[in-house]
């Protein structure tokens, strides 16, 4: 048998089922299956799972590879080691993939340069979804709908380990995920970090769709639980890398909108956490109810401060108090002001090609936007992004301010902020565009 | 006083403007580039207003947005919309063929992206409408036997052959660019449904000056994004309305067909449209409200036309209401019926009573007023109806 070219790596812990289908999905792919390898990583699983992947009868190349329960950052460390494609697929047991999906992937990494492709996967919802699902629907749509937007600069928290391709050597040189972090969030933004610091890319690829098929998971205790294992993982992030501090949510914990109810519970979580505890179990049950009724914008509310209270517990696990948590994120933003950028000047008369073209060139992390030598805006540097490619300069003048800085530049002294049209259009041939 | 309606493009504003003597004031859609800036009521002196004024009135109203269009134009940072290639556009129409003659010349000024164009005639009494569709090979033409534009509709969704479905009603006009307009924003998986905006075509009686001063369709020259995390989908009137909006057909057959017991032509007579877009909030879709798809409307023009469409909303919001209380259980339903009776009903009445006497307000809003105390009568009607001769709820 000839070597693979994908190596697809799922980390699972007893869901037989959805592993099944998962697996089935990848068998009907349109890249050729000898191009194919699929190693499942049991990771503590008791519920026969090992004895359906060993009797499962698929095209492609499949490999079990079981653990005690160790977690799922060594699931996949464990199976990218093994693979011996060039490609890796970082996969969750619950997405079904369309049959494009591989050969997507596979495609999205010709070229030169190294990058880290992210495929969609949005929560697909059937009948009749609870107020929960609808926002999370809503929230894994968007992700990857601003993805696909020409003018998005990627950031580590685009990073999901749910369908990712990666070069193989590429991960090993650095590390894979981190296993420090324990539960929920936390590994898939920092692996992201590290995918940029090392002066990769991360790229989108729309037709590497995956239908995330866990709608019966979605359920407000869960997300809440999840929410306190984040927030602890951010702190963690930020600890190994302390300029990130201010894109994370532990920077915006007090931030409004907060109401009464969750100025108390966020206080709570740091003081007397117990009570909190007993607090935020009622109120779920309250949210229930309010649910029962289609009371939405006091159900929304509602879980915007418990969201905020179990974000509050996790971060308090790691920072005693909300002083300890203001030192942290003003020490982040230091060291997010402190971070080495580069910085350009983007003369505008130029035209707007040619500062594009500059951009695509040099690739700076931060831009100030000059016309007629006049400074009217700037792309700011964003620590855990990318580096600025003239896809984003559209994007960038498009934002008020500039806008607004433009308007008065352009107009006639006197005549008020805006021109005249005649004026306007003599100095339309300024702008060539593409 | 009638009003003049006016279709200005910024960069090529007439050095004045010489109207009919009778105009006393325009209503003039500003655009910029093609796409609408602003919405500006104009002073005119015995129809006249000169270059300088009407820059100045111009920017007084509508400084801003103009602005910020501007900018965006000069600099070539507007993408035009991609050609509408797989996409439907229905007109549903009964026993009025010269307005849909109207409106299916302006359908045919648009280019041709390879869309579908269908004409669904609703129980009509004569022939007359088939005649004219026959005459414009490239139109469809389907007949629609039951009544109700909410079961016309439901045809045209059904028949239609494109991804997307794009309505318009038989006494509108669309400008060319409107199909390419609203079918733009389905690259968001998410959106089920994207309304334009809706412009008065002509304000030469009163009745269509109070129309569209207290019920206009317009809602304005902001682009909006409506979902039910941060919006409440039982307010579904502010996205838009009927007479120009688009809806996905994959996401039409998750959310469900419009209740046929509502709707023009039903005996709850309005409100279908309203309802398929709380529908569709409320199972987590998106509705875009997109200014660029510009259409023109001719509104009713004797004062008991507009009577009894103002009692025709009445019914359909009570109706509307009632369904959403008792099939969908929505709790907070009373506290919106609470306060549109107080704010929209009771409120515009006392003002049409009190400051705004001898205008049409008042006989309008005591017209929704009776309909509104109609509504539980006729939304058990026509549920009654629906049960006897077959429908979809």
């Amino acid at each position: 048998m000839s070597a693979p070219a994908v190596s697809v790596v799922i980390p699972t812990r007893n869901r037989c089922a959805v592993l099944r289908a998962t697996l089935m999905a990848l068998a009907t792919q349109t890249a050729p299956p000898d191009q194919l390898e699929v190693l499942v990583v049991a990771d503590g699983s008791a519920d026969g799972t090992a004895e359906m992947v060993r009797s499962l009868r698929v095209p492609y190349a499949l490999r079990l590879l079981e653990q005690p329960a160790r977690g799922v950052s060594y699931a996949r460390n464990w199976g990218a080691a093994e693979a011996r494609a060039p490609l890796l697929i970082s996969f969750d047991d619950d997405v079904v993939a369309t049959p494009g999906l591989v050969a997507a992937h596979l495609r999205a990494h010709k070229g030169p340069g190294e990058r880290l492709v992210l495929g969609p996967y949005p929560l697909g919802l059937r009948g009749r979804p609870s107020l929960y699902q609808i926002v999370a629907q809503a929230w894994w749509s968007d992700r990857f709908h601003a993805l696909g937007r020409p003018g998005h600069r990627f950031s580590f928290k685009d990073v999901g380990a749910g369908n990712f391709s990666i070069p193989t050597s590429l991960y090993a040189r650095l590390g894979g995920f981190d296993t420090i972090f324990v539960g929920y969030g936390g590994k898939d933004y920092e692996l992201g970090a590290r995918v940029l610091k090392a002066g990769a890319a991360l790229a989108y690829a729309p037709d590497a769709l995956g239908d995330h098929c866990d709608q019966a998971g979605h359920t407000v205790e869960r997300m809440l639980r999840r929410t306190r294992e984040e927030a602890r993982n951010d702190v963690i992030l930020g600890r190994i890398h302390p300029e990130l501090r201010p894109a994370l949510s532990v920077a915006a914990l007090f931030n409004p909108p907060l109401t009464a109810r969750g100025r108390l519970l966020v206080r709570l979580a740091f003081a007397a956490p117990a009570l909190g505890d007993h607090l935020a179990r009622r109120l779920i049950g309250r949210a229930q109810r309010y649910e029962a009724l289609l009371l939405r914008e006091r159900w929304r509310r509602l879980m915007g401060d418990l969201k905020r209270y179990w974000y509050a517990r996790g971060v308090a696990e790691q920072l005693a108090s909300r002083e300890a948590v203001d030192a942290y994120v003003a020490e982040g933003e230091r060291a997010a002001g402190a971070w080495p950028r580069r910085v350009i000047r983007l003369e505008l008369r130029e035209g707007l090609t040619a500062c594009a073209e500059r951009l695509d060139r040099e690739r700076p992390d931060e831009a100030e936007l000059i016309f007629d030598g006049q400074r009217v805006g700037a792309i700011p540097p964003l620590p855990g992004a990318e580096a600025l490619r003239g896809a984003h300069l559209p994007e960038a003048l498009r934002g008020w301010q500039v806008t607004w800085e433009l308007a008065r530049m352009l107009g006639t002294a006197g005549a008020g902020p805006l021109p005249a049209p005649a004026v306007a259009r003599e100095r339309e041939g300024l702008w060539p565009t593409s | 006083m009638p009003t003049a309606v006016l279709d200005l493009d910024y960069g090529a504003l007439p050095d004045g403007l010489s109207l009919a003597e009778h105009y006393g004031e325009a209503l003039a859609l500003i655009r910029v580039g093609g796409r609408p800036a602003g919405i500006v009521q104009l002073r005119l002196r015995t129809g006249v207003i000169d270059g300088a004024d009407l820059r100045a009135q111009v920017m007084a109203a509508a400084r801003w947005p103009v602005c910020m269009r501007w900018v965006h134009t000069t600099m070539g940072l507007d993408e035009p919309p991609p050609p509408a290639a797989d996409a439907t556009v229905a007109v549903c129409t009964r026993d009025r063929p010269d307005d849909l003659r109207r409106c299916l010349e302006s359908l045919l000024a648009m280019p041709d992206d390879g869309q579908e164009l269908i004409v669904v005639d609703n129980a009509p009494s004569d022939q007359r409408t088939r005649d004219l569709v026959a005459a414009f090979p490239r139109v469809r033409y389907l007949r629609e036997d039951r009544p109700g534009i909410t079961a016309a509709r439901n045809r045209a969704m059904r028949e239609a052959r494109g991804a997307v479905v794009a309505f318009t009603d038989d006494d509108a006009v669309v400008d060319p660019g409107w199909l390419r307009a609203i079918v733009r924003d389905f690259d968001d998986p998410l959106v089920a449904c994207v309304t334009g905006l809706v412009m008065p075509l002509e304000l030469e009686t009163e009745a269509q000056e109070a129309f569209e001063r207290w019920m206009s369709f317009g809602r304005g020259v902001e682009r909006r994004e409506f979902h039910s995390s941060s919006f409440d989908p039982l307010l579904a009137k502010a996205p838009g309305s009927g007479n120009s909006m688009a809806l996905r057909r994959s996401a039409w057959r998750a959310i469900g067909p419009f209740s046929t017991a509502f709707g023009v032509g039903t005996v709850a007579r309005s409100g279908g449209e309203v309802l398929w877009f709380s529908q569709a909030l409320a199972h987590g879709h998106r509705i875009i409200y997109e200014p660029a798809a510009l259409s023109w409307h001719r509104h009713r023009a004797t004062e008991a036309a507009l009577i009894s469409v103002s009692y025709s909303y009445g019914v359909g919001y009570c109706a509307r209401a009632l369904h959403q209380l008792l099939v969908w259980r929505e709790g907070a339903v009373w506290g919106h019926v609470a306060r549109m009776v107080l704010e929209f009903g009771l409120g515009l009445l006392l003002r049409g009573l009190i400051w705004q006497r001898g205008t049409l307000l008042a006989p309008m809003m005591r017209a929704w007023l009776r309909g509104f105390a109609r509504g539980p009568a006729a939304y058990f009607a026509s549920r009654r109806h629906l049960r006897e001769h077959g429908g979809e709820l």
